[in-house]
């Protein structure tokens, strides 16, 4: 066995994930070389400083209520589905009325339906770039 | 056990979900922070993959391993937010997270050295190498998971990890010797 063959093997010694045949030849190949010996204990070390390592955790909090935001979070939808949807009720029922009564001059009329004209083509133009934005997103299929 | 529960969540069961996710929730976190690199953000990360998670756990294939799901929506998500956000902020300071109850004020302080130290050596080496390392050391994924995560041949995992480690002990000692 050469240095670069053990070198593969003494990391997944290291591991716990050498092949049990390729124990006994990493092992006789350590005995006669002591670079590959010297390797593995610096490996090993390093393994066990790395164990050790203490990153910043979040408080207990934190997990104790973990669960409770992401189920508020995800059923969130069910309130914005009838927030939004009863406005949009009410405005198409505002703007009916409005065009429909005979009280408003026809010159109002006409300005507030090409405000409204002017916001729905702005509506659609940003939903089409964001159309667009997703179809070139190299992320979007991470859920699946 | 867990196949019961992939399909329980799948269903709609939120113990099963909740179930799920407090088994793997720190092992996401910590393979998050090394993404993101402080706590607010590796905290975030984390909410937003189990969203997402719940959300469309009805499209995961339960042959599939769900740690390997929820680890590529956890990776994507990292990415995505430090490509945005360039809010790298490398060797945080750590000093929160080492417990009070050291004794020896000389100890604790060596001990915070070595921490920082090692923090700093993962957060400098290139990210294809911090990764696999952290799969291994922080997150215990085998071989073959890791394989599955990355798409790689097992062989380029055992390669990529021996690098990773060498690549390290290189830059603590430069590190040590720069201090």
């Amino acid at each position: 066995m050469t240095c670069d063959e053990a070198k593969l093997n003494i990391n997944a010694m290291i591991d716990n994930e050498i092949p049990e045949e390729a124990v006994q030849p990493t092992l006789s190949h350590m005995e006669s070389c002591y670079r590959c010996r010297q390797d593995y204990i610096e490996l090993l070390r390093l393994q066990k400083r790395m164990k050790g390592l203490k990153i910043p955790e979040p408080p207990k909090e934190w997990y104790e209520n973990f669960h409770r935001n992401i189920f508020r979070r995800a059923s969130g939808w069910i309130g914005r589905l009838f927030f939004i949807g009863s406005y949009i009720l009410l405005l198409s029922f505002a703007f009916f009325r409005f065009f429909t009564s005979d009280e408003p001059s026809v010159f109002l009329k006409l300005i507030i339906g090409g405000i409204i004209f002017g916001f729905l083509v702005l509506l659609g133009v940003t939903f089409a770039d964001r159309f667009q934005e997703s179809k070139s997103d190299k992320y979007k299929g991470v859920m699946k | 056990m867990e196949q019961e529960l992939i399909i329980k969540a799948k269903s709609g069961n939120q113990k099963a979900f909740e179930k799920l996710t407090k088994k793997y929730l720190p092992k996401i976190y910590r393979a998050a922070y090394f993404f993101v690199h402080n706590l607010e953000d590796a905290s975030d990360m984390c909410q937003e993959t189990f969203l997402r998670a719940y959300k469309h756990i009805h499209r995961f294939d339960e042959r599939r391993s769900f740690y390997t799901w929820i680890y590529t929506i956890m990776k994507n998500l990292s990415i995505n937010h430090s490509k945005r956000s360039k809010k790298h902020q490398a060797g945080e300071a750590v000093e929160n997270c080492l417990p009070d109850t050291l004794y020896n004020p000389e100890v604790q302080a060596m001990d915070r050295e070595n921490n920082d130290l090692l923090l700093r050596g993962i957060e400098n080496l290139p990210p294809m190498f911090r990764e696999i390392l952290v799969m291994k050391t922080y997150n215990d994924m085998s071989y073959q998971e890791m394989a599955d995560a990355l798409d790689i041949p097992i062989g380029t995992v055992m390669s990529r990890l021996y690098t990773a480690r060498t690549k390290l002990k290189e830059l603590i000692a430069s590190l040590e010797g720069g201090k």
